[in-house]
């Protein structure tokens, strides 16, 4: 009987896209906090599966179903009400106990409650494998709802009434008498829920921010605008991003409109809601190209914010679509001046318009002579070794296309490189200044300021300890930015762990290789003397290896295809079905026998190879990777749950754990340390690992 | 229970692989010393070796001092036994550490060594960097002039709005900080043409020693001092600073306690009484709210805040109210709106305050000085910079008002 399993993987997947959604927002926009929610996820299904209940089965699952259609909603509201349970200042981050306690925490209970309905249901089908097969069938529906839910901007709250609808449907559609008023009553709660959640949306959003007057979920993530007292702000994820009175647009383009002799055509990629295209409009430009990854977000908050009209001039060009596909496109261009809205390297898809390739990207799309200037935190007074390494990142990226790349430090500092030599002369730039027709007096910006700015002391200071510290550049592939960007995050919440997180180009050249291959020797000895011991514990361990080498390829598939792309959910959610579809047809494939166990192996090592080596994949290959991947994985499960002794709450705890280590390490340190093709190197030596314990 | 599956040759096997492995870890066991070692890389000054170097401080009271009895500390009636090992109290700020032998106060930057308390960062400034004096801010002092300013590691506040984080929340022993003795400061003062040094950055009451002797070289070469602190030291230290200061600025970090408490994790009135003992000793002063939203911003506490100034220290003080930035664990509140400011300003001018600033918003009118009897503005301000000084002899060209503040 297929029907609960499919309700088990469509129902898991569901609530967990919207319980990480919304630790994301609790957290601050803290991307790490979502990825140990993502593995704490797993760990909790691994813990649930395993659990031993005396409930019958049939009898269990429902009961399973309904708790877990119905526990997404108190989570997602105990996240909300979380900052004022534990009297945190408002705006204020959490200290990091609390703020990875709720990483942890949160995704615990219906993680639980997922995976301990797994075996239950699996007891009463007829393999191991096929149950495994129909629940990663589910996960596909699961995650083409989620997706559906995503691109039309269905708040979390509204998801979460649909999964209580789902879970009742499904209970009744399968259940006895004594399950029809209940599964009933979560489905009347669940549509009412549904109809409430945008009122709820906004209600709850006030908690934290009492001067809320919007909240919406798009595409790209949850904003919120607060106005007080004739200001408005923008929040994204939970982030600050921009507020109406501010002078941070003025000081960007000012000052990189400076550095090019006269820039008549500017493209500015994102930052419309932040003020950039209105305050390049103050200088009449030509030609002014905009992009926006999020136009949804774009109308939705403008209006909010000070108008659309206001924010982005009548004589700008509006691109909807992804800055980086805007400059790899061959149409376009080619332009004086390219402001990059960049805020932070602190995610690999943040990080995707500070890397070599993107500023290739630029290179070719700048006139004889532009300028292309983006910003980068930094310090007003004293720098970090993490924050100047940061940097360095950076500037060895843009010098890859740049010859001439000028860093002016500060809080938010400016970088700006340019092909022909760029104007560093401080006397020279504020005379620009003047000399400038402006439509509007400048608030911030005048001649004793750029002069300041470009004369300090700071500037050089910063130059020569960019030019001494070791750092690699930053890159698509390998982007080391992020590991620095997290490194400087965890600084500010522990100052004495800082010098502990290591340069990534330090360990390469240091003794960590011999060490790590050491360390993996010895495990693969003990794992290999284990397996041969005992059939159960070969079962177990080729289980954890499906997951952990399934997870770090979905990962860096994944991870290397939004690089490339961009967040577009909607291909990601294609590219999650192909996963959970090459699980569900590998699985159901799959059987006993040494021979398919090790020719999944090999096949997951084979698809690790195609990924180290190849480039960032397109869409179709991605497509074609992940399925190999999820069939390659599927069938190592399957070939682990026909052997003698397999217990299906035991296999699937041991596959779940293994995905969250995957998931944890491949994107806390493998993918952030060694980028892409190691990892996934890593992921084949697993793949070698489950082929020698076969 | 499943049949075992190993063989003789198969667990002799696994046993060569494992002892291999272990082998090989043994082998890299001092490469991962090593590893360990440059980890802490970072930290190129050893605790021990800074402390061999630190000069004795000033302001702490030992147990071992005979002249201090037990009920200095304890009271009149002391129970248990002695300090097995000496302890001493540090005098120098209003937290007032007990620190053991071998540990360090709140602010880290002080250390029981011996029974002796010492200073860490004498001598060992992280950051140094000439600024405009309006940045500190100092309204009044040397209008547009230069300031020599540095600062060490070390603070004993939490604020958790901090925009030098990276400098007051650091450890002494973070970074490899060369010794720069307090000539050499001066020298380099002087040499740069800088009129004064401002001892700012992190909270300068942590390096009063230093910056102590650094006011009394560059005194002699004609170059004011000036503190910019949140005034959290003790009278004595304080009074001694004032001997050899020019100008004290003070963050008047709210007007509640709970705000001191629960934001900066510290108390509010040592800080009035500092800013007291400063106006008393006729030591130019200048005092900073940064107004937070939501946290400090209500009108009620902005009214007592400038109505104690008026009332107490005077209403020739220079107050200025800053806007917030997001910054260091405070970073997701925006921006002090402008009109919360606007109103704090006419709060304190209803208060009878004469000298009122709205800091960080470029370009805003009450950034510039104007003068109280006729309203003339004397100082045009664009940003940190002066555009336009008209004060003559410390006094208003159009009325002929005397400006309170350090002009020449």
């Amino acid at each position: 009987m297929p029907g609960p399993l499919l309700a088990i993987g469509a129902l898991s997947l569901l609530v967990q896209v919207l319980v990480v959604r919304e630790i994301l927002v609790t957290l601050g926009g803290d991307e790490v906090g979502a990825l140990l929610a993502l593995g704490a996820w797993l760990l909790g299904g691994g813990a649930g599966a395993a659990l031993r209940t005396r409930i019958a089965p049939e009898r269990g699952v429902r009961v399973l179903l309904l708790a877990l259609g119905l526990a997404a909603p108190p989570v997602l509201v105990g996240l909300r009400v979380i900052r004022r349970v534990l009297a945190a200042v408002p705006g204020e981050a959490l200290p990091l106990g609390q703020h990875l306690g709720i990483a942890w925490m949160a995704p615990l209970l219906p993680a639980l409650l997922a995976g301990a309905a797994f075996p239950l249901a699996a007891a009463s089908a007829r393999s191991l494998k096929g149950a495994y097969a129909w629940e990663s069938a589910g996960g596909i529906l699961g995650s083409a709802v989620a997706t559906g839910a995503l691109v039309l901007g269905v708040g979390n709250l509204s998801l979460a009434g649909l999964a209580a609808v789902l879970s009742g449907i499904a209970v009744h559609a399968t259940g006895g008498r004594g399950f029809r008023c209940a599964s009933g009553g979560v489905a009347l709660a669940g549509v009412a829920l549904l109809a409430a959640g945008p009122r709820l949306d906004l209600a709850s959003a006030r908690w934290e921010h009492p001067d809320a007057v919007a909240v919406g979920d798009t595409p790209t993530g949850r904003f919120l605008v607060s106005r007080s007292k004739g200001q408005a702000a923008l929040f994204v994820d939970g982030a600050l991003v921009g507020e109406s009175e501010g002078t941070a647009a003025e000081e960007f383009v000012v000052l990189a409109s400076l550095l090019h002799p006269d820039p008549r055509r500017v493209l500015v990629l994102g930052g419309t809601l932040e003020g950039l295209a209105a305050q390049v409009a103050l200088a009449d430009p030509e030609v002014l190209d905009v992009v926006e990854q999020d136009p949804t977000r774009l109308v939705r908050a403008a209006p909010l914010l000070g108008g659309l009209d206001g924010l982005l001039p009548p004589s700008a060009r509006l691109h909807g679509t992804d800055p980086r596909r805007f400059l790899e496109a061959p149409s376009g261009g080619p332009w004086d001046l390219v402001l990059l809205a960049t805020r932070e390297p602190s995610s690999v898809l943040e990080n995707r318009l500070f890397t070599r390739e993107a500023f290739a990207a630029v290179r070719d799309r700048l006139a004889p002579g532009g300028v292309v200037a983006l910003r980068i935190p930094g310090a007003e007074n004293f720098w970090t070794p993490e924050q100047v390494r940061r940097v360095a990142s950076v500037v060895h990226a843009l010098e890859a296309s740049f010859p001439s790349v000028l860093v002016v430090p500060g809080p938010t500092t400016l970088l700006a490189a340019r092909s022909l030599p760029i104007d560093r002369d401080p006397e020279s730039v504020a005379r620009r200044l003047e000399e400038r027709p402006r439509l509007r007096p400048p608030r911030l910006a005048s001649a004793p300021w750029v002069r300041y700015k470009l004369g300090n002391d700071r500037v050089a200071e910063i130059r020569s300890r960019i030019a001494t510290v070791s750092a690699s550049p930053d890159t698509d592939r390998r982007p080391v930015a992020v590991w620095a960007s997290w490194a400087v995050a965890l600084g500010r919440a522990v100052p004495w762990i800082a010098p502990f997180t290591l340069d990534p180009r330090a360990l390469g050249a240091g003794p960590f290789g011999p060490i790590a291959a050491a360390l993996g020797l010895l495990t693969v000895a003990v794992a290999m003397f284990a397996a041969r011991r005992h059939a159960r514990t070969r079962a177990v361990l080729l289980a954890t290896t499906a997951g952990l080498s399934g997870m770090l390829l979905e990962s860096v598939v994944l991870i290397g295809f939004q690089v490339a792309s961009g967040v577009l959910y909607l291909q990601v959610g294609l590219l999650l079905m192909a996963y959970l579809a090459g699980l569900a047809a590998g699985s159901a494939a799959g059987g006993g026998g040494a021979c398919r166990a090790r020719l999944a192996a090999a096949g997951i090592a084979v698809v690790a190879l195609v990924v180290a080596l190849g480039p960032p994949p397109g869409l179709g290959i991605s497509l074609v990777l992940l399925a190999s991947a999820g069939a390659g994985s599927g069938l190592l499960f399957a070939a682990a749950a026909s052997g003698p002794g397999a217990r299906p709450g035991r296999l699937y705890a041991a596959d779940l754990l293994g995905g969250a280590a995957g998931a944890l390490a491949g994107g806390l340190l493998l993918v952030p340390m060694a980028g892409l093709p190691a990892t996934a190197a890593v992921a084949g030596l697993v793949a070698l690992v489950a082929l020698a314990i076969a | 229970m499943s049949a075992p599956l190993h063989t003789r040759r198969s667990v002799l096997t696994a046993a060569l692989r494992g002892g291999t492995a272990v082998a090989g870890t043994a082998l890299a066991a001092p490469a991962l010393a090593r590893l360990l070692a440059a980890t802490e890389a970072r930290a190129a000054t050893t605790v021990d070796s800074l402390a061999a170097a630190a000069p004795r401080a000033r302001f702490w009271a030992s147990s071992a001092d005979p002249a201090v009895t037990c009920a200095a500390c304890h009271g009149a009636t002391p129970t248990g036994s002695p300090h097995a090992q000496p302890v001493v109290e540090c005098l120098l700020c209003a937290r007032h550490c007990v620190i053991a032998d071998g540990q360090r106060g709140m602010c880290g930057a002080r250390m029981n060594v011996g029974g002796e308390l010492r200073s860490l960062v004498y001598g060992r400034p992280m950051a140094v960097h000439v600024d405009p004096i309006e940045k500190k801010p100092f309204y009044h002092f040397l209008p547009g002039s230069q300031a020599w300013s540095l600062a060490t590691s070390g603070c004993p506040l939490r604020c958790s709005f901090c925009q030098n984080w990276q400098i007051s929340q650091a450890r002494p022993e973070d970074y490899d900080t060369p010794f720069r003795a307090p000539k050499e400061i001066a020298r380099e003062a002087q040499a740069r043409g800088t009129p004064v040094i401002a001892f700012t950055y992190n909270e300068p009451t942590v390096f009063t020693e230093y910056a102590l002797d650094i006011a009394v070289e560059a005194k002699k070469r004609g170059i004011r001092s000036v503190f910019v602190s949140c005034g959290y030291m003790n009278e004595a230290p304080l009074a001694a600073l004032l001997e050899v200061l020019s100008g004290v600025k003070i963050d008047l970090k709210g007007f509640s306690p709970a705000f001191y408490r629960n934001v900066v994790q510290a108390e509010i009135e040592p800080v009035k009484r500092s800013i007291r003992q400063v106006a008393r000793a006729g030591v130019h002063l200048e005092i900073v709210n940064l107004v937070i939203p939501t946290l400090n911003d209500d009108e009620a506490s902005l009214g007592d805040l400038a109505r104690w100034v008026a009332g107490e220290i005077g209403p020739d003080t220079p107050v200025h109210f800053t806007r917030f930035h997001p910054e260091y664990r405070l970073t997701n509140l925006p921006p002090t709106p402008e009109a919360t400011l606007e109103r704090a300003w006419a709060i304190a001018r209803a208060a009878g305050l004469n000298y009122v600033y709205v800091g960080n918003v470029p370009g805003h009118p009450a950034n510039d000085t104007t003068c109280p009897g006729c309203g003339a503005t004397l100082i045009a301000r664009s940003g940190f910079f002066v555009v336009n000084n008209r004060i003559r002899q410390g006094a208003c060209p159009q009325c002929g008002r005397k400006i309170p503040g350090v002009w020449v």
